[in-house]
């Protein structure tokens, strides 16, 4: 095959990866709660929109320690016991998750919709 | 017969440990993307180099030290799930393409093959963590992928096709025909390829 | 040259475009609305559309069966000296005198002349004279049917309604239904009468908010797999005369609509019908009553009061609750 056929190949994947990346990326998180996973179980949830007062929640995981900072409308990973400490680079919660591979914890924004409304 | 091997493992090697110094080095650098396990990746060079240098099975050696190695040097068992997984992954693909691909056209191994590495972290990241969201995160590690494999793949090829216009490959893969100043051609080799890295 | 070019251009778009379809799309259910019982009355599954009319006719069947006011309904005979061997009837009335007695009474499909008097059948909100409150009081008492099996007629003077039972019992056979028919992932709504089939298709449990009871957002969010979810409360029928509220859910040994601090019950479980009896049983009972009944029958409940929400140990670690938080919260 041409090389010039790659190049068309690779620069397309990489324009439609680019795109969708930073679309998804720079959503808006939705809905108010803030869900905590570790090792995809829910731990610890907040209603973002009702914290008056900022405060410190520990997350204590079998494979290490994550300090959260909760705020009004605000969560992020303040400080955690991992090598590299990336979850704490991540900085604010936004559109996509907060993660600290290390000790599998992982920080939402989740929808506040039901699938039925029980009345 | 044995002198062939034993060249072949001294090379191996050095490529390894080059490998793994280039590892441990990006390691400590930080990306400034809110993308969890996200590296350049650059380690690959000497993968793929190797890959076409030496042969597949060279190059296969050569990646599953150089991740055993690293884990021992830092990172820990995520770290080595990672680095399994994505060298893996590329590796397989990288060892399919390579049938199809021209010499000029090794990056695009280095490009697709960093996708394929990429793809192959989210996934283990997914696994871990259990949580299927983290794909929001795939299109941009593809992109990423994408720029710095290109660029690594580059310059793996710059690499061989340098070495191939010397009579240094051919003596490397088959060693049959024994150098007049072994000495001498060690450090060629160390120089040349040291270069071609930068 | 110039095809080979478009060939893996066209490829490459297509398979992009499929990976990015797939990933976005979401498995959305198929779905389909009826009225039947006086209320709404919606269907999803994940499966064959064609059940969904399958689900509609039973509904509209059901209603035909059990209404107390439409006079070709097996109940109206019953409630005007006939008899009926209806299958479902019989079902029904079972298991209505079981939760009677269950109950104490708490719950009693014999109640119908009190809450006619009130108008709530009709529309016509009123409040009945005394007399008259009276005699329909004295019509009411379970423990008069005695039937138990074989052709069913009633006492003089009792008549019965299913209301408070209908709904969940509807739930139960749509559920039957379709589970025969192979589904395993589906959700219905009947008139607030909730219905998990499953969890959903990618496993993850269904999340079935409750409404709460003042203002317009969720009181809470239950993740719930293969149950029912029923909720009485006073909102959604009542009147107000001179400064007083009064809702349709009535207290048969009184005769009056209940003013016992609650505002919302809850209750879940595999038997829809068994759900939307207590969940009425357990309003009359009132707050103090219904929590020692929930706990002794070990039922899964949330209910609400105006300063106190009370939910069932089982339920409590994985509930949602939404909207004002300034509640005690009390695990029975």
């Amino acid at each position: 095959m041409k090389t010039w056929v790659w190049v068309v190949i690779v620069a397309v994947i990489l324009a439609v990866s680019l795109t969708v990346g930073v679309v998804l990326l720079t959503r808006q998180p939705q809905g108010n709660v803030a869900y905590v996973y570790v090792d995809g179980e829910l731990v610890y949830q907040v209603d973002l929109s009702k914290v008056d007062q900022p405060y410190l929640y520990t997350v204590n995981t079998p494979y290490g320690t994550n300090v959260l900072e909760i705020a009004k409308d605000s969560i992020r990973i303040a400080d955690a016991d991992c090598p590299h400490k990336e979850c704490v680079e991540q900085g604010r919660l936004k559109g996509s998750p907060l993660v600290c591979l290390p000790h599998r914890l992982v920080v939402k924004i989740a929808e506040d919709d039901a699938d039925s409304v029980s009345r | 017969m044995k002198r062939a091997l034993t060249k072949r493992i001294v090379i191996d090697g050095v490529l390894t440990a080059m490998a793994l110094a280039i590892w441990v080095v990006e390691a400590q650098i930080p990306l400034p993307l809110p993308v969890p396990g996200i590296k350049l990746g650059l380690a690959n060079v000497v993968t793929l180099f190797a890959m076409f240098a030496l042969g597949p099975l060279d190059a296969g050696v050569i990646l599953l030290v150089r991740i055993g190695l690293g884990s021992v040097f830092g990172g820990g068992l995520t770290a080595f799930l990672f680095s399994l997984a994505g060298g893996a992954l590329c590796y397989l693909l990288c060892l399919l393409l390579r049938l199809v691909v021209k010499d000029k056209q090794i990056w695009v191994l280095g490009a697709l093959g960093a996708i394929a590495h990429n793809a192959a972290q989210i996934g283990v990241a997914i696994a871990l963590t259990r949580t299927t969201g983290l794909v929001v995160y795939l299109p941009v590690l593809v992109a990423a992928g994408v720029i710095t494999g290109t660029l690594t793949g580059l310059a793996a090829q710059a690499s061989y096709l340098a070495l191939k216009r010397t009579t240094l490959l051919s003596r490397l893969k088959g060693g049959a025909s024994l150098p007049k100043e072994p000495d001498d051609v060690a450090g060629e080799e160390d120089e040349t390829e040291k270069k071609n890295q930068k | 040259m110039r095809k080979p070019f478009f060939v893996i251009v066209i490829s490459v778009c297509l398979v992009l475009s499929l990976g990015l379809g797939l990933f976005g799309c979401k498995q959305a259910p198929k779905e389909k609305t009826f009225f039947a019982m006086n209320t709404l009355m919606t269907v999803s599954l994940y499966g064959d559309s064609a059940l969904l009319d399958e689900c509609g006719r039973l509904l509209a069947s059901l209603d035909r069966t059990l209404s107390a006011t439409d006079p070709t309904s097996e109940v109206y005979r019953l409630n005007h000296g006939g008899t009926s061997e209806d299958e479902h009837v019989k079902e029904l009335l079972d298991k209505s005198l079981a939760l009677s007695r269950l109950t104490e009474g708490a719950f009693d499909p014999t109640v119908y002349p009190v809450v006619r008097a009130w108008g709530f059948t009709t529309g016509d909100y009123r409040i009945p004279a005394q007399d008259e409150l009276t005699a329909a009081l004295s019509k009411v008492g379970y423990e008069r049917i005695a039937w138990k099996e074989g052709s069913i007629s009633l006492p003089q003077g009792v008549e019965i309604d299913f209301g408070g039972i209908a709904k969940g019992y509807a739930g139960d056979l749509v559920k039957r239904y379709l589970l025969d028919k192979g589904l395993t992932s589906g959700l219905l709504n009947l008139g607030g009468n909730v219905v998990a089939i499953g969890a959903k298709p990618d496993g993850t449990p269904y999340r079935i908010a409750v409404k709460d009871p003042v203002g317009e957002g969720y009181m809470c969010i239950l993740p719930v797999v293969d149950k029912s979810v029923v909720t009485s409360g006073l909102y959604e029928r009542y009147f107000e005369k001179d400064g007083v509220k009064y809702g349709h859910i009535v207290d048969p040994s009184t005769g009056y609509p209940v003013d016992n601090g609650f505002l919302s019950v809850t209750v879940v479980g595999e038997d829809g019908a068994k759900c939307d009896a207590l969940s009425t049983a357990l309003f009359v009972m009132g707050p103090q009553k219904a929590c020692e009944f929930a706990k002794s029958n070990a039922l899964s409940v949330v209910m609400a009061t105006e300063d106190c929400l009370y939910v069932s140990s089982d339920l409590s670690s994985s509930i949602a609750w939404k909207g004002e938080q300034n509640k005690r919260v009390v695990t029975l």
